[in-house]
């Protein structure tokens, strides 16, 4: 765990070292803040957060996999085609340490993103009175498809050295998945189980405050798996 | 401390490191020195558990490198040939990170950090990021990581790749002084390197072993057979071919030797035994003007350059 908290503090840090993380928490204040704008100017404004969280989801399927990107193949190909993953595994290091430091770093970045929408209840607290159960479901469903996309995104950027490579399989692979929620409607009963494949389908409730223990078993069975599926492809480098 | 046996390890067809056994005593300085594509590196990579092999095996400090990779990987030190650091971290930050990841406190960082930075000569870098730094200085960081959790073995890739003479001279002065309590491999294509800092050389090549030696055995085996330079006057093809007459030589190369002296030339003479006496009457009798014969040092260089240029033969293990 002492591992974990190392890797995990110095990826955290270099997100802002780097620029990214500020250009990311921009683009999220942008676009929540100008939904938030529209929202308050609608006909009918709602007390509730669910269109910034229905519309920025798929801004989160398109920055996070920024955030993920560099993580594992940046180590395989550093800034000047170096491997500082030599280093890493020469080190008494599990690979399950690195990967989920890897992951505990963009999901602390998570909060952050969290805090600062923090801005928007505290808004409507002071202008209504929100429901706050759909709110709380709202940032639970964030956290959830947040970590899902992140967790894919470190999966890529495992399977491939370069960066480009890893943002765009996970943004497409993502948007796929995405989609995969309609298929059954045109494609009929038979193809039902996409819907189910959908990380759409899971997060939908969570915005009208609906957290079941299904949807978040589903999201939690995912990344696990995608976590464990990127710590193999690490791990094979040594495999005989 | 470190003990090789039998290491294969093939990159699909393509073997690299073909059968290497070889044992380190502890506190023992060993030089890796081979041509480009030798296997040094690949070897360095089983070692530091980094590549599994495709057969043999690896032990260090009594740990398989395949079954108790971690153990192994506590007690190692591991300068990697293309230094691979993070460029936007500065150098404290990347020595405190890399000793964390290795296993240390806290509690140690600081003064292992004060240490290993004065040691490798950063002392005034600390704060700077390591994208900014020089070639050399980069290499310097390096060797400091691999030294930041005081390691019972170091594996060092070309540890004086691009450093300036200066720092060359000191970290070659740092390894020995490493040597007794810290167990070294190193790998180097620099000859004079070997001589000054190994206890014992290995010389691969094409992922074979063809020496394993101390420096000073390896340089007096190579004597056992002669070179001589001999200067003398005369005629060129029957100066050769007197030289040719004792037996025991193998070849004979002759050059001029500028205008000092009228008809003057060089003669390097090959042979497998000691014939000076018998190539300095030869040459007399054959009526040539003997003006110099001095047998020529051969260099670990020579030997080098004879060792992985001819057919492979294993000699003596002095292990
Ligand atoms: N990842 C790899 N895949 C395939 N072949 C490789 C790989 N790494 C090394 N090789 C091959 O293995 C052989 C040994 O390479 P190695 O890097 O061990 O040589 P070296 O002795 O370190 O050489 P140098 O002095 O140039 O560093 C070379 O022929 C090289 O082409
Ligand atoms: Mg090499």
């Amino acid at each position: 765990m002492r591992n974990v908290r190392a890797i995990a503090l110095k990826e955290l840090k270099s997100f802002y070292v780097s620029a990214l993380g500020y250009v990311v928490l921009g683009c999220w204040l942008l676009f929540t803040g100008m939904v938030f704008v529209l929202m308050l100017g609608d006909r009918e404004p709602t007390a509730d957060m669910e269109p910034i969280f229905r519309n920025c989801t798929i801004l989160l399927v398109i920055v996070l996999p920024l955030l993920t990107m560099r993580l594992l193949a940046g180590e395989r190909a550093g800034d000047q085609g170096i491997g500082t993953i030599e280093l890493l595994l020469t080190s008494p290091l599990s690979e399950w340490e690195l990967v989920l430091g890897k992951f505990f770093a963009t999901v602390f970045y998570l909060l952050g993103l969290v805090l600062s929408s923090l801005i928007y209840t505290v808004t409507l607290k002071i202008l209504g009175k929100p429901d706050i159960g759909p709110i709380i479901g709202g940032y639970v469903g964030f956290m959830l498809f947040s970590s899902y996309i992140l967790a894919l995104g470190i999966l890529m950027s495992a399977l491939t050295n370069s960066q480009v490579v890893a943002a765009v399989t996970t943004i497409v692979a993502s948007l796929a998945l995405w989609l995969c929620n309609w298929l059954p409607e045109t494609l009929g009963k038979w193809a039902g189980w996409l819907k189910w494949t959908s990380m759409l389908s899971h997060h939908e409730d969570f915005w009208r405050g609906v957290v079941t223990f299904h949807d978040c078993l589903w999201f939690v069975s995912f990344i696990f798996f995608f976590l464990f599926a990127a710590k193999q492809v690490i791990a094979s480098s040594k495999w005989r | 401390m470190v003990v090789v046996e039998d290491l294969v390890k093939a990159y699909g067809p393509h073997v690299a490191v073909d059968g290497v056994s070889f044992e380190v005593e502890k506190g023992e300085i060993l030089g890796f020195l081979g041509p480009n594509g030798a296997g040094k590196t690949t070897t360095m990579r089983v070692l530091t558990c980094f590549l599994p092999a495709t057969s043999g095996t690896a032990r260090i400090a009594g740990f398989d490198v395949y079954e108790d990779s971690r153990e192994v990987r506590r007690r190692l030190g591991y300068l990697p040939e293309n230094v691979p650091l993070y460029l936007d971290m500065s150098v404290d930050g990347y020595l405190a990170y890399m000793g964390r990841l290795k296993g240390m406190s806290g509690a140690d960082l600081p003064g292992r950090l004060e240490a290993v930075t004065a040691s490798c000569g950063l002392s005034e870098r600390r704060r700077d990021i390591i994208g900014r730094l020089s070639r050399g200085f980069r290499q310097r960081v390096g060797l400091a990581q691999a030294l930041i959790h005081d390691p019972d073995v170091l594996i060092l890739d070309e540890p004086t790749a691009s450093l300036d003479p200066v720092q060359i001279r000191e970290v070659r002065q740092h390894i020995k002084e490493l040597a007794g309590k810290h167990t070294v491999i190193l790998s180097t294509h620099i000859l004079p390197e070997v001589e000054l800092v190994c206890d014992r050389v290995l010389v691969i090549n094409k992922g074979k072993i063809v020496a394993n030696d101390t420096p000073s055995n390896l340089t007096s085996f190579a004597s056992a057979g002669q070179v001589l330079t001999v200067e003398a006057r005369g005629e060129h093809d029957g100066m050769v071919a007197a030289a040719k007459r004792v037996d025991g030589v193998r070849s004979v190369a002759a050059e001029k030797l500028g205008e000092t002296i009228e008809g003057a030339r060089r003669l390097r003479i090959e042979a497998v035994r000691d014939v000076r006496e018998d190539v300095a009457r030869e040459l007399v009798n054959g009526g040539f003007g003997l003006l110099r014969l001095e047998v020529a040092s051969r260099s670990l260089e020579d030997i080098f350059v004879e060792l992985t240029t001819e057919e492979p033969v294993v000699r003596g293990e002095t292990g």
